[in-house]
């Protein structure tokens, strides 16, 4: 008699391993590509979905790594009264330059001010007609970047009380607000991207839950034979990933290509405020590296959550 | 092989397909179900397939109780049987070569071992020759052959046919009935369902008559007497 014979044993089940996974990942992949249009449609929109909270993400960053620039020209203006003696204003400097929420500071003399200002203004005839140099001595001081609004608050204060100090001007008002405009923008992408990452796994879900369906029949057979729910997920997984894989690398096209376009302006906007052309292309392949892998990963939680649903629902059911 | 001891099968809202039906099928037997339509032939073969659950009774395959076997262990125990379907049940988006060889990529085989044991089934049915051939392309006759093919490539002890010959002629039909004859020779417990109580008793084997979802035969009732 023909027994029934015991299941087949481990290293036969490893070896025909990564045929299994081999077989199922060029069925899946030939399965995407006999219908070329349906793909393509799919894997952009979810390229897209992908690329919009990427690219968000990017602009945030380098915004960010922006106001970081900013942060350091937030100097404190301290203009001496005209009367002033040179030794109190050198008193002064050293005291301040000794302050740890000091970096440094520049130093401008009134003398030296007039010399600038007439060498920019070219209005040097006007400037020969004054009886008098009318340009204060000036400190520039540039806090710490570590230096909190409150301390540099403070700092200003205590600069403030110093004696024979005509006007001292701190001008962090247009930064904190950038800053706050920023954050605000920063939690923005995040919902967005949480909404947008939300979109694709219900693209990819509905797209494997339709592929499912039209697979019945070959689901049922393959039950039939003894497939186990693992086997009949797979090609599924597969899909998915592929899917998330394919938008992935489209998010990625869109990405490299709005760079190149933005990166000029963007750099003429850097050098004309003057800070340190920080927008490097770093955080480009960083992004890139992550939307590809997250949308594999995307695409296998979606599948996976598309077969599940479908499976509870096989496993009640009987055969057609 | 197959034991069912007083099994009912209650479809809701459509009443009892078998009632308390009682039966043996020994090893290595060859076995006819007949009856009309809804006496309950498809669904004894479909319960043996383990495609659908009884309601009450016994059902042993093997001395293994298959109502005991959670879910995610049924799969082993459906790789020991093949299914024919009346409707062959091919997936017209593959080749013969691979319906064939889906039980067999199911059961993990080395992908060395499925083409030889693939053109092993179809040399068997007689269309070694169609292996790259769609479905669709062949005749009734020859994709119910793909279909046996199909479920003897894995070489299971049990194999079920549920009305095999419903679209065939009758010359076809006789060869289709050698076929199976040929595989019980070699050890197969076959199980048939037919209406065509001629073919069947042509072929002098074992006759389980149903009807209503009763056995109607005495023989098989004393068998049943003798065996349980």
């Amino acid at each position: 008699m023909k027994g029934i014979t015991k299941p087949s044993r481990l290293e036969d089940k490893v070896r025909s391993w990564w045929q299994t996974h081999l077989r199922c990942f060029l069925t899946s992949l030939g399965q995407l590509l006999r219908t070329p249009t349906t793909t393509l449609l799919t894997v952009t929109v979810i390229g897209i979905a992908l690329a919009l909270p990427a690219g968000l993400i990017l602009v945030v960053n380098q915004l960010q790594t922006l106001t970081e620039g900013l942060n350091t020209t937030n100097s404190i203006s301290l203009y001496f009264k005209k009367d002033i003696s040179d030794d109190h204003v050198t008193a002064i400097r050293d005291k301040l330059e000794k302050d740890e929420r000091v970096n440094h500071i520049i130093f401008i003399s009134s003398d030296q001010a007039l010399k600038e200002f007439r060498e920019l203004s070219g209005q040097g005839d006007l400037i020969d007609l004054l009886d008098e140099n009318p340009l204060p001595t000036t400190l520039h001081i540039v806090p710490t970047a570590e230096a909190s609004p409150k301390q540099l608050d403070s700092l200003v204060r205590s600069i403030k009380s110093l004696k024979g100090i005509d006007q001292v001007v701190f001008d962090s008002g247009w930064a904190r607000r950038l800053q706050s405009i920023i954050t605000l923008l920063d939690r923005f992408v995040l919902v967005l991207s949480a909404l947008l990452i939300f979109a694709v796994v219900l693209i990819i879900g509905t797209t494997i839950r339709i592929g499912i369906q039209s697979r019945l029949q070959e689901i049922q057979i393959s039950r039939l034979f003894g497939a186990t729910k693992a086997f009949i997920r797979r090609p599924f997984l597969y899909s998915g990933s592929l899917y998330g894989l394919i938008g992935g690398i489209i998010a990625c096209v869109l990405l490299l290509t709005s760079w190149s376009l933005l990166s000029e302006p963007l750099h003429e906007l850097v050098s004309s405020w003057q800070l340190s052309p920080s927008a490097s292309s770093s955080p480009l392949f960083r992004v890139c590296l992550l939307v590809i892998v997250g949308g594999v990963l995307l695409g296998v939680i979606s599948s996976w959550i598309a077969v599940a649903f479908y499976q509870k629902e096989l496993e009640t059911s009987e055969f057609i | 092989m197959i034991r069912f001891s007083e099994v009912t099968k209650l479809y809701p809202g459509q009443g009892e397909a078998l009632k308390s039906l009682s039966l043996f099928i020994p090893a290595e037997q060859m076995v006819f179900v007949t009856g009309h339509s809804g006496a309950g032939k498809s669904t004894l073969l479909r319960l043996i397939a383990l495609m659908e659950t009884h309601t009450r009774g016994q059902i042993l395959i093997d001395g293994i109780n298959i109502q005991k076997i959670p879910e995610k262990h049924r799969f082993y125990l459906r790789r020991q049987i093949g299914f024919i379907f009346q409707d062959h049940r091919l997936l017209n988006d593959r080749t013969v070569f691979d319906n064939v060889a889906l039980p067999l990529v199911i059961a993990g085989f080395d992908h060395r071992e499925i083409p030889r044991r693939v053109h092993a089934a179809l040399d068997k049915v007689g269309l070694l020759n169609k292996e790259n051939k769609f479905p669709v392309t062949l005749s009734s006759g020859e994709q119910q052959r793909v279909g046996i093919a199909r479920a003897v490539v894995n070489r299971p002890p049990i194999l079920l046919a549920d009305e095999p010959t419903g679209n065939l002629d009758p010359e076809l039909s006789i060869e289709i009935m050698k076929l199976f004859e040929e595989f019980n020779r070699i050890g197969v417990t076959v199980v048939i369902a037919t209406h065509e109580v001629e073919l069947a008793r042509s072929t002098g084997h074992r006759i389980i008559a149903l009807k209503d979802g009763r056995l109607m035969t005495p023989d098989d009732a004393s068998l049943q007497e003798h065996t349980l």
